[in-house]
């Protein structure tokens, strides 16, 4: 989906280790893009529940201030 | 606290900028108890089917105020190198774009969306399948999988597909709808979509989340207790889970296969009555279902008393035991437990087992299957006659040649 809204060019990002929502561990060595994203390019939009209550929300409702987007899970 | 939890939150506090998640993980609520821990009070959207398709985390993007991304990376460890690179910059409007909050969207029409899927292609199924998914409530993962299944069939080698449908069946395994097949489903499902990209990662947690400690880099859930101990210190109420983790999930890694002394078979010469699945039902699932020459795999059985037979446990006298019978030459973690009872003199509740098996070097290609029994007290309703009892059950493991 995030591919189709930016077929190219683009940007890969490399991570260089894994850092666990729970703490920091051990590297996997990770040298895999990991997000394909177009810095200088507008987010995609997503609509997803929040996790508070379910409700539809997306990224745009942010709109108007920074945003620090973390992508993580709690293992 | 570690790293980067530590700078996002000084940056959330100092009110300039807004912290936004997106979890990758297949049970939200849990997320919700970390953030509850962690106090990490910012907005946080849910995406276990991989939307966002990621293939990996943690990941931060930073985003200026039109919706752009201005940095994709590894998490930040301190606030300030996110300050000085981010926030303290200025960036222009670009043309077409807009510093306007959008408006709460509005949930996707399903209606429209099944209709859409009626007559389009694979890309419209999929569309209706995740809508039903994120958006149907438990009493549609039915469609949801159907949809799936039907995109899947015609676009096999569509890897995302497969992923969201074993996190159909899994939804629907940890709901009053499951269907005693949906857990082996969804690690199949998961293992067809590794199969397609090995190197998606999130895919590849969602299989170890269930599987054997060998393949484990790290635990899943193992905070969960210090994290409730430390909000009850706090004097707050934790989170509820909808979906306590289990064995596998709190399981750390090894990195050698250890097994424990069994003792003594309980019923070596089978003069048990056998139990035909009358009094208790027997679920399965092998994660990862097919393993290679010197791999291992988890089990996963789930004992239930027989709700159509009114058939109970009997909690007056010894637990549910189980021995395993691995095959010459495998191994298994463990060949004899005891299950503790509840207090109540009868009961209903499922009762769970997990081992680890591994197979030898010198292993065949093949199906292998792993002999084991349950010994239980059942009674006939709750004031119904009491029996002893041996339910038979197999286990089926899928060898695969050791080259690649």
């Amino acid at each position: 989906m995030l591919k189709r809204h930016f077929p190219a060019p683009v940007l890969t990002v490399f991570v260089a280790a894994l850092l666990a929502c729970g703490g920091d561990r051990p590297s996997d060595a990770l040298e895999d893009p990991v997000l394909r994203v177009e810095v200088g390019q507008p987010v995609p939009d997503l609509v997803l529940p929040s996790i508070a209550d379910g409700r539809p929300t997306s990224l745009s409702q942010f709109r108007g201030k920074k945003i620090v987007l973390h992508v993580f899970a709690s293992w | 606290m570690p790293g980067w939890h530590d700078a996002t939150k000084a940056l959330q506090e100092q009110g300039d900028v807004q912290m936004v998640g997106i979890i990758q993980e297949q049970h939200p609520e849990r997320c919700q108890l970390f953030m509850q821990w962690k106090q990490m009070g910012w907005p946080i959207l849910v995406d276990s089917l991989n939307l966002l398709e990621v293939t990996a985390v943690p990941i931060t993007l930073a985003i200026d105020e039109y919706g752009i991304i201005r940095q994709a990376k590894a998490p930040v460890k301190a606030a300030e190198e996110l300050k000085e690179t981010f926030l303290d910059q200025t960036f222009d409007l670009p043309a077409g774009r807009s510093a306007a909050p959008a408006a709460q969207p509005a949930q996707p029409d399903l209606a429209r969306l099944k209709e859409a899927a009626r007559n389009g292609g694979v890309e419209a199924i999929r569309n209706y399948a995740n809508a039903q998914l994120m958006w149907g409530g438990p009493e549609r993962l039915g469609d949801a999988i159907e949809a799936y299944e039907r995109a899947v069939t015609l676009e096999p080698g569509h890897g995302p597909t497969h992923f969201r449908l074993g996190v159909a069946y899994r939804k629907r395994y940890d709901s009053e709808r499951r269907d005693g097949n949906d857990f082996p489903k969804a690690v199949e499902a998961w293992k067809t979509a590794l199969d397609i990209d090995p190197n998606q990662y999130i895919w590849r947690r969602r299989i170890q989340q269930y599987g054997p400690r060998l393949d484990k880099p790290y635990s899943f859930y193992d905070w969960v207790r210090t994290a409730r101990e430390e909000i009850a210190a706090r004097g707050e109420t934790p989170v509820q889970l909808a979906v306590e983790p289990g064995g596998a999930e709190f399981a750390y890694p090894q990195e050698g296969f250890a097994t424990a002394e069994s003792g003594a078979e309980p019923d070596p010469r089978g003069r048990i009555h056998r139990d035909d699945g009358y009094f208790v039902e027997v679920e399965r699932a092998v994660v990862p279902p097919v393993v290679r020459p010197g791999e291992a795999a988890r089990v996963h059985l789930l004992f239930r008393p027989n709700e159509a037979n009114k058939a109970h446990w009997n909690n007056e006298v010894e637990g549910l035991r189980l021995w395993v019978s691995p095959p010459q030459s495998w191994q298994a973690d463990q060949r004899a437990w005891e299950l503790p009872n509840p207090p109540a003199a009868v009961s209903l509740e499922e009762r769970r087992v997990e081992f680890e098996i591994r197979a030898p070097e010198s292993a065949s290609p093949g199906d292998v299957t792993i002999p084991a029994y349950a010994l239980v007290y059942v009674c006939e309703d709750v004031n119904g006659t009491c029996l002893y009892r041996r339910r038979d059950l197999s286990v089926s493991i899928r060898v695969e040649s050791g080259a690649n």
